[in-house]
């Protein structure tokens, strides 16, 4: 009975949702580390050396990630086909009610943001793309990773690239938060709004929170 | 009052010629929408067409049996009302109303508006009911149960078992129905001994039938005609997930 279960559909939900959720959390856990460049060269690249110096631990988190990462992209793809399959016949009239532009964009921003990690991951992670900011020192010798963070947000370019996949990034999560909590059996009765409420909440503070650091440093309220 | 009807024919499953056909009509207003019909077939049949073939029963929002997709909306365009219970008086004088069936793989078309609907029945028989003698109607008061308890039991019971929110959902996903079934029957007492295995047999049944996933669009919410509401979904989850950890 129990494997017949984690078959389901319903299963390959509950596994999106958990790691969706898992993903969501770092995303805010992300985006809280990234504020702190308002503080200064100091506080950023002793954050940025402490997470460096983190050892083991960062790649157990990084595998952690790459893991949860691969496995929700996995559900999605099996449950996104068989949601197509489910309807081989289109409407040729449907006035939908109640969706949202997020929630129908699920795979769209997905998929956006999947070919963004990789840009991000090449660009501050492994220094392959804007190499040019990338192997600067600070004057204690510390990787100059804030240097590289203002100088390459005041390209425009770059900066919209950015913008776009925190938009991307903010109307996954939007959909995903409230969606995810009734899919784990917790959005009902009177819980129910505030299930429902959690998602804009969290696309909007992630939203704000990654969107406004490349752009005070695109308009120089931040300075290399 | 004029109108122009457009509706979808389709001689049997599988029809290759299947399409729209326009169908002007002089109907009254005081008419219900599928008086209308009864109308332009009493006319089809007068002028030796086939009439358009559309399910109904009651025509009193309480069989779930009528089903059209009404100018795009699964029971058309009032809220928590079945297509049964639309009148004429919803659409303009001249406007053009566009009927489709409910589209669904798990609900082949039979013929014009008709749909096989009976997915709903082999869910129902996976599990969708109890195994004990419930006894006769005064045999209900020997449980005593809450007044809370019984309203929110009912509250999911209301379903017809239309499909509508099978029809409305962009993924043809049937949890709506099922959470209704599964809720309804995990909250009562004579429901509560076979929960663990009902839940997990319906679900499994409604994949082979080939139902889409809930993507939490909420649009079954919106066209259902009894108003069921998400927090069926959420409480099949719920059930599921308890199902897959717990031994009956
Ligand atoms: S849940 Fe609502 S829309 Fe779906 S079958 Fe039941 S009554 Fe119809
Ligand atoms: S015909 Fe029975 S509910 Fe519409």
């Amino acid at each position: 009975m129990t494997t017949d279960i984690l078959r389901t559909t319903i299963a390959a939900k509950v596994t999106m949702a958990l790691s969706g959720a898992g993903l969501v959390l770092f995303a805010l856990a992300h985006m809280a580390g990234h504020l702190q460049v308002f503080g200064g060269r100091e506080v950023y690249n002793h954050y940025a050396e402490t997470l460096q110096g983190l050892g083991a631990i960062k790649w157990a988190v990084r595998a952690g990630l790459l893991g949860i990462l691969l496995v929700h992209v996995r559900a999605g793809v099996l449950l996104s086909q068989r949601n197509r399959a489910a309807r081989p016949q289109a409407y040729a009239l449907r006035r939908l009610q109640r969706t949202t532009t997020h929630g129908r964009a699920m795979l769209l921003t997905g998929v956006a943001f999947l070919a963004f990690i990789l840009y991000h991951l090449a660009h501050f992670t492994l220094g392959w793309v804007h190499p040019q900011f990338f192997h600067a020192v600070d004057s204690l010798g510390r990787p100059d990773v804030y240097g590289n963070f203002v100088r390459s947000f005041q390209h425009p370019l770059i900066t919209i690239t950015y913008l776009g996949a925190s938009l991307a990034v903010a109307m996954h999560a939007t959909h995903a938060t409230s969606s995810l909590l009734r899919t784990l059996g917790l959005s009902h009765g009177r819980f129910r709004r505030a299930c429902e409420a959690a998602g804009p909440v969290v696309g909007v503070a992630l939203l704000a929170g990654f969107a406004c650091v490349p752009l005070a440093c695109l308009l120089r309220l931040i300075q290399p | 009052m004029r109108v122009q009807f457009r509706i979808w024919r389709q001689n049997g499953p599988g029809d290759a010629n299947a399409g729209f056909k326009e169908y002007p009509l002089q109907a009254d207003e005081h008419m219900s929408l599928l008086e209308a019909l009864d109308l332009l077939n009493a006319e089809l049949i007068r002028k030796g067409e086939t009439p358009v073939a559309f399910e109904h029963d009651c025509r009193e929002g309480i069989c779930g049996a009528c089903s059209l997709v009404v100018n795009g909306v699964p029971h058309g365009p009032r809220s928590a009302t079945t297509t049964c219970q639309i009148h004429m008086r919803e659409f303009r004088e001249g406007e053009t109303i566009v009927l489709e069936p409910w589209r669904a793989r798990p609900f082949p078309v039979i013929k014009d508006l008709v749909v096989d609907r009976s997915a709903f029945d082999r869910i129902m028989s996976a599990g969708g009911y109890v195994s004990v003698r419930a006894g006769a109607a005064p045999d209900a008061n020997a449980i005593p149960i809450g007044q809370p308890t019984a309203e929110r039991a009912f509250d999911f019971a209301a379903c017809i078992g239309c499909g509508a929110c099978v029809a409305a959902c962009p993924n043809a996903s049937a949890m709506l129905f099922v959470g209704a079934k599964v809720a309804h029957l995990a909250i009562l007492p004579q429901g509560k001994v076979e929960r663990t295995r009902r839940v997990g047999r319906m679900v499994e049944r409604m994949d082979t039938e080939g139902f889409g996933g809930c993507s939490n669009h909420g649009e079954c919410e919106a066209v259902c005609p009894k108003s069921i509401s998400l927090d069926a979904i959420a409480l099949l989850n719920r059930e599921l997930v308890r199902a897959a950890v717990v031994e009956d």
